[in-house]
């Protein structure tokens, strides 16, 4: 899954926004989240920033844990003022979300 | 919820039949219903507890996708109706033992199918130790039901009880327990970096003696009630007493252990994204 980033405005980077995330890793699987595909959009407006992401599996106990390190990490980049992350289920995380990197590490079938 | 219940029931009725071993007027009125006993607690709290727990917590560890939850389903039932058959039997008279063991047979293989469901359809090819030994537990189901069919009922007891159920919560255990310890102690840090990966907190050498001396104590310890041989007994004692320290050691691990940050995840790959603005 690529992330769709949507900057209306300037004030923050992008990109700085993709290496934040892909600085939160799940201490499970031992992958960032963007290499499993959990970061579905990301929505910037000035310098509120959305995320809404999903997990490889609906009940996971690091949901909270994960979501407070992506506003964590997303609150200090740069120009960000506000983070709103949002877990949805809907679509359902895939491995097909995943890089091949992550598949290769995970030995993914 | 279902297994929890049973479980509640399997207490009470021990501290019964206890009780009733020093109270006539009590052994009088309950009898001794030991196979209810048995299969509230093997079957009504832990089959059950560990097939639900299971369904999840495999799925999870295996990431595996798309199994139907009708077996889960009829498992219940199942338990449910062997639990009804024990309780006719034992304070109506019914000769129903035989229907009992019959369904929780029945149960057994529905527990087998659901696993290797949840394995074929699973993404992660290699998988952690303790979750091997958690699929390893159920090798003793059907030893347990070919024992309880040539009427070696202790001996099916020793192999559920120390082989399916202790194999399948120890294994589960080291897999659930850094979960909780990890956010506790590392979910601040987590954010800011640094956090060990949920199996840096684990010491991977006691896995496989954890493993051989549980699995290898209930085997040893099944074959003991079958043959009555003290070697045996010697075997399953000192195999059981390794692996459940090794499980301590694992479990000190997990809560008190030190861990940096060990394992590195792999480099971030590029990748491409649709930007608009």
């Amino acid at each position: 899954m690529t992330p769709n980033v949507h900057a209306v405005g300037p004030g923050v980077d992008p990109e700085a926004l993709l290496t934040a995330l892909g600085e939160v890793v799940d201490p499970e699987l031992g992958i960032d989240i963007l290499n499993l595909g959990l970061v579905c959009t990301v929505e910037v407006a000035g310098e509120a920033v959305a995320v809404e992401m999903t997990l490889t599996t609906p009940g996971c106990p690091l949901h909270a844990s994960i979501a407070d390190a992506v506003e964590s990490r997303v609150a200090r980049v740069e120009g960000v003022g506000t983070v709103d992350v949002m877990v949805v289920w809907d679509p359902p995380w895939t491995p097909e979300s995943t890089s091949e990197r992550a598949r290769r590490a995970l030995g993914f079938r | 919820m279902t297994a929890t219940v049973y479980l509640a029931l399997t207490v009470t009725l021990g501290f019964f039949l206890a009780a009733a071993l020093h109270v006539p007027p009590l052994a009088r009125a309950l009898g001794y219903p030991v196979q209810l006993h048995l299969t509230l607690g093997l079957f009504g709290a832990f089959l059950l507890g560990i097939a639900a727990a299971g369904r999840k917590l495999l799925a999870m560890f295996a990431l595996s996708k798309g199994t139907a939850a009708y077996r889960l389903r009829i498992l219940t039932v199942l338990v449910h109706g062997a639990v009804a058959a024990e309780l006719l039997h034992a304070f109506a008279g019914l000769p129903s033992h035989g229907a009992a063991l019959v369904l929780l047979a029945a149960a057994g293989g529905l527990q087998l199918w659901e696993e290797a469901a949840l394995l074929r359809v699973r993404l992660r090819r290699r998988l952690e130790l303790p979750v091997r030994r958690n699929l390893l537990a159920h090798a003793f189901l059907p030893v347990a039901g070919v024992l309880a069919a040539a009427g070696l009922q202790k001996a099916a007891g020793a192999a559920l009880l120390l082989g399916f159920v202790v194999l399948a919560t120890s294994g589960m255990q080291v897999k659930i327990a850094p979960f909780l310890s990890w956010q506790a102690r590392y979910a601040a840090r987590g954010a800011s970096g640094g956090a060990p990966l949920l199996r840096d907190m684990l010491l991977p050498g006691l896995e496989p003696l954890t493993t051989a001396g549980l699995a290898g104590g209930a085997a040893a310890a099944t074959m003991a009630t079958v043959t009555h041989a003290s070697g045996w007994a010697v075997a399953a004692v000192i195999l059981q007493v390794a692996g459940a320290w090794a499980q301590l050691a694992q479990t000190g691990a997990i809560l008190f252990g030190r861990r940096g940050a060990a394992s590195r995840p792999p480099t971030r790959e590029r990748v491409p994204r649709k930007e608009t603005a």
